[in-house]
């Protein structure tokens, strides 16, 4: 079944209509995203799975502005996002609020520690303050890691800087976040603790959660799944 | 106070958390700190360089000099006129030419100067030039106690000569000598009275004199060479026998002179000079040979500044004007200023002028600074091509930080993508590699201050360590001699604004080069495209 966009814009938190993209590679093109629409609601989880290569990160790129698309329109809300060029500060700030992002290689800054690398979007969003210090240490109590806040992410097993980056992604407490294979640098064990941990805290912070995986287990436990394959993005579940 | 979020990355990225600093910081603020320290030590040591010639030159010639400018002014006295302004405090006339100066077969030509031996002193501090010049005999069992000659002993027939010219003729002033009692020394623990050589004659003869004391208030004087004996009531602490003869003193001790006590001298008399002034060598070609002046050496005097004239005399005013001939001729004016005008050139420049206009159109008045112009103009050339060769040292350094941020944003490519990621805009991720160098030349530059006021405060130390392993302790005396690193005066930023501007200029110098260094990979890191930064391998 083809996944559709639903018309209806005032429940979702994500959309995007008809994405293309495709990468040139001298004289030939290699076309990723061919006309890929997905909507996704307000605190709802949509897994993403794909063959290596078949442009889930794109796409989540895409969502998040930091791409450049050949086409289509992408809405954050109600609010259509220019293209990654176009964009001005107002929006690119917006980024730091609206999305939050969770990568494979987690992507901790090694000179900070993980309180300093939970709070930094904060303060890179101008929103440094009292409060925001204490959502820190809940959001690490959360995540199990409150007694490593001190410590810098080098000093960290692999799921103790997952679960840093998830508490970073969600510190300026964005409306959607884009997970690209969090789970893909732990073992199975570790991986499925720290997959319910995001599951669990995007339900409790109201959080839309995209995840793209490469585990059917955990695609199974969002709400909605999806393959993304030559280019098409097809509902599975 | 909020940081902005660059500046703290920056700061975070040079000084990581739970590190007090990255090898790559420590390299780079000490490689910023040794350009800057070597840059401001070598200016600050052309500065003293300078400082110490202007000093020299002004010890040896005045604030300006007063010249005719035709041979009828030369016989105008415009004393009166100069010393008339409030703000001339010395003013000097001095006559100036070659003489000839023979002692057996030795001969030498110095610059021969002709000074008053009253005002002079008002305006050159002759005295201080005696006393650098006088030199002490080294004896086994004596003590030379030659007290250092004053211009009070340059009469008409004595003259101050150049080491230069003393050794070049094989002539020494008038010295004298006390022969140690090493037994009374070792008797008495407590300090025992002596006498001293309070003044010595230019014309003393060589004798060898026994003072006896036959109780407290009398003394038996006696010369060996030429039998003279006298008994010599004491009534103050004085023992003057008159012109010729030493003037001794008594220093007296815990307890009185007691009959009995000796004291042994031997005095060397002044050498004899005779000098031909160039009309006389002329007469002399004409066989009308008129004989030479016979002049004592009075004392070794040594002028920090006489251009390149390293074999000079100076005599009286009266004896240039008998041996040239020309009396009442002047050949120029020492002029000193107070030291509100001295210490402004251009207070100075205009003053030289006014009294220039005073004057009348046959004399200049021409200030130290014009007069040594190409001096100091050579100096500073000089000083210029220096910071023109080390320029390089801090480019050299700056390079280094380029190539190291540049190897650190490829190295943290994938944080930069983050960072775009989690909200950042591309001119500030950039601003983070253009603030470490910043950061970088900022605490190289103050640490580099740092340093450069440590080598300056213990420049003796290091200097005498470098040039005596260099050159060795043999080798140390000669090069401290020919460069003086020792009296060179060099400025604390806090003590000279010339200094001050130093510190200030190459600190700039260094933040800026260093925050340049940063900006091709700022420029870098501004341009990378997120998605590609973090898709990166």
């Amino acid at each position: 079944m083809r996944y559709e966009v639903n018309n209806s814009t005032e429940q979702f938190s994500l959309r995007a209509k008809s994405l293309k993209k495709s990468f040139a590679f001298g004289d030939s093109k290699l076309e990723v995203l061919r006309s890929v629409s997905l909507s996704l609601k307000k605190a709802e989880s949509l897994s993403i799975q794909g063959d290596s290569g078949c442009g889930k990160s794109t796409l989540l790129n895409l969502l998040a502005r930091l791409e450049q698309g050949d086409d289509g329109e992408i809405f954050w809300g109600n609010k259509k996002m220019e293209a990654a060029r176009k964009q001005d500060a107002k929006q690119i700030a917006q980024r730091g609020t609206y999305i939050g992002v969770i990568y494979q290689a987690y992507y901790l800054i090694p000179e900070l520690t993980v309180f300093q690398n939970v709070i930094l979007p904060a303060r890179l969003n101008g929103s440094l303050n009292p409060q925001k210090q204490e959502r820190v240490i809940n959001l690490l109590k959360k995540m199990g890691v409150e007694q490593k806040a001190n410590q810098i992410p080098p000093k960290l097993s692999g799921g103790e800087r997952q679960r840093v980056a998830i508490a970073r992604a969600l510190i300026n407490s964005p409306k959607v976040i884009l997970a690209d294979e969090p789970t893909g640098n732990l073992d199975e064990k570790t991986g499925g603790e720290v997959m319910d941990l995001l599951l669990q805290t995007c339900e409790e912070e109201k959080a839309s959660l995209l995840l793209v995986t490469h585990n059917p287990k955990f695609a199974e436990a969002t709400n909605r799944a999806a393959v993304l394959r030559d280019g098409e993005l097809n509902q599975i579940a | 106070m909020k940081v902005p979020w660059p500046l703290y990355l920056a700061w975070k990225q040079l000084f990581p958390s739970q590190k007090k600093i990255s090898f790559f910081s420590m390299l780079a603020v000490v490689g910023v700190a040794l350009g800057v320290n070597v840059m401001i030590v070598v200016i600050a040591f052309m500065q003293g360089f300078q400082e110490k010639f202007r000093s020299d030159i002004i010890d040896a010639q005045g604030h300006a000099r007063v010249l005719p400018l035709n041979p009828s002014s030369r016989t105008k006295d415009l004393k009166s006129t100069l010393s008339a302004h409030p703000e001339v405090v010395g003013c000097s006339p001095y006559i100036q030419g070659q003489l000839l100066l023979q002692n057996r077969e030795y001969t030498s030509i110095p610059h021969s100067i002709g000074v008053d031996p009253v005002t002079s002193s008002e305006v050159l501090p002759f005295n201080a030039f005696l006393e650098k010049g006088h030199s002490v005999i080294d004896a086994f069992d004596s003590e030379d106690v030659t007290p250092v000659p004053t211009m009070d002993s340059l009469e008409d027939k004595v003259v101050f000569i150049s080491l230069e010219v003393a050794n070049r003729l094989g002539v020494r002033p008038a010295a004298i000598l006390r022969k140690i009692d090493h037994n009374k020394t070792q008797r008495t623990g407590r300090k025992v009275g002596t006498v001293r050589v309070q003044r010595l004659d230019p014309f003393v003869s060589s004798a060898e004199w026994n003072i006896e004391f036959l109780g407290p208030s009398q003394v038996l004087i006696q010369e060996k060479l030429s039998s003279f004996k006298q008994v010599y009531d004491l009534t103050g602490r004085l023992i003057d026998l008159g012109f010729g003869k030493p003037v001794f003193e008594l220093i007296e001790g815990d307890h009185s002179f007691a009959k009995g006590d000796t004291f042994h001298f031997q005095c060397f008399r002044a050498s004899t000079l005779e000098v031909y002034s160039p009309s006389m060598i002329e007469k002399a070609k004409s066989d009308e040979m008129s004989p030479p002046h016979e002049v004592k050496v009075g004392g070794i005097i040594e002028v920090p500044w006489q251009g390149f004239h390293s074999e000079v005399l100076f005599g009286s005013l009266r004896f240039m004007e008998d041996i040239k001939n020309q009396p009442n001729v002047r050949d120029g004016y020492y002029l000193k200023f107070s030291d509100n005008t001295a210490g402004d050139d251009k207070k100075l420049g205009n003053l030289c002028e006014e009294l220039e206009e005073k004057g009348g159109d046959d004399w200049a008045i021409i200030p130290w600074f014009v007069e040594n112009a190409w001096f100091f103009e050579l100096l500073k050339f000089e000083e210029y091509l220096m910071v023109l060769i080390m320029i390089p040292i801090g480019l050299v350094a700056a390079f280094a930080i380029a190539i190291a941020l540049m190897t650190s944003v490829l190295r943290k490519i994938k944080e930069i993508g983050l960072l775009i990621a989690i909200g950042g805009n591309q001119f500030s991720v950039g601003l983070i590699f253009c603030l470490q160098g910043f950061i970088i030349g900022s605490l190289g530059a103050i640490l580099g201050c740092g340093f450069a006021i440590l080598f300056i405060k213990y420049r003796d130390t290091l200097m005498s360590f470098i040039v005596e392993k260099i050159a060795g302790k043999e080798g140390q005396a000669g090069v401290a001699q020919f460069y003086d690193f020792y009296s060179l005066e060099v400025f604390y930023p806090w003590e000279s604004t010339e200094s001050m501007m130093t510190f200030l200029s190459f600190a700039a110098f260094a933040i800026l080069v260093s925050t340049i260094a940063g900006l091709l990979p700022a420029w870098r890191a501004a341009r990378l495209n997120p998605a590609d930064a973090l898709r990166s391998e």
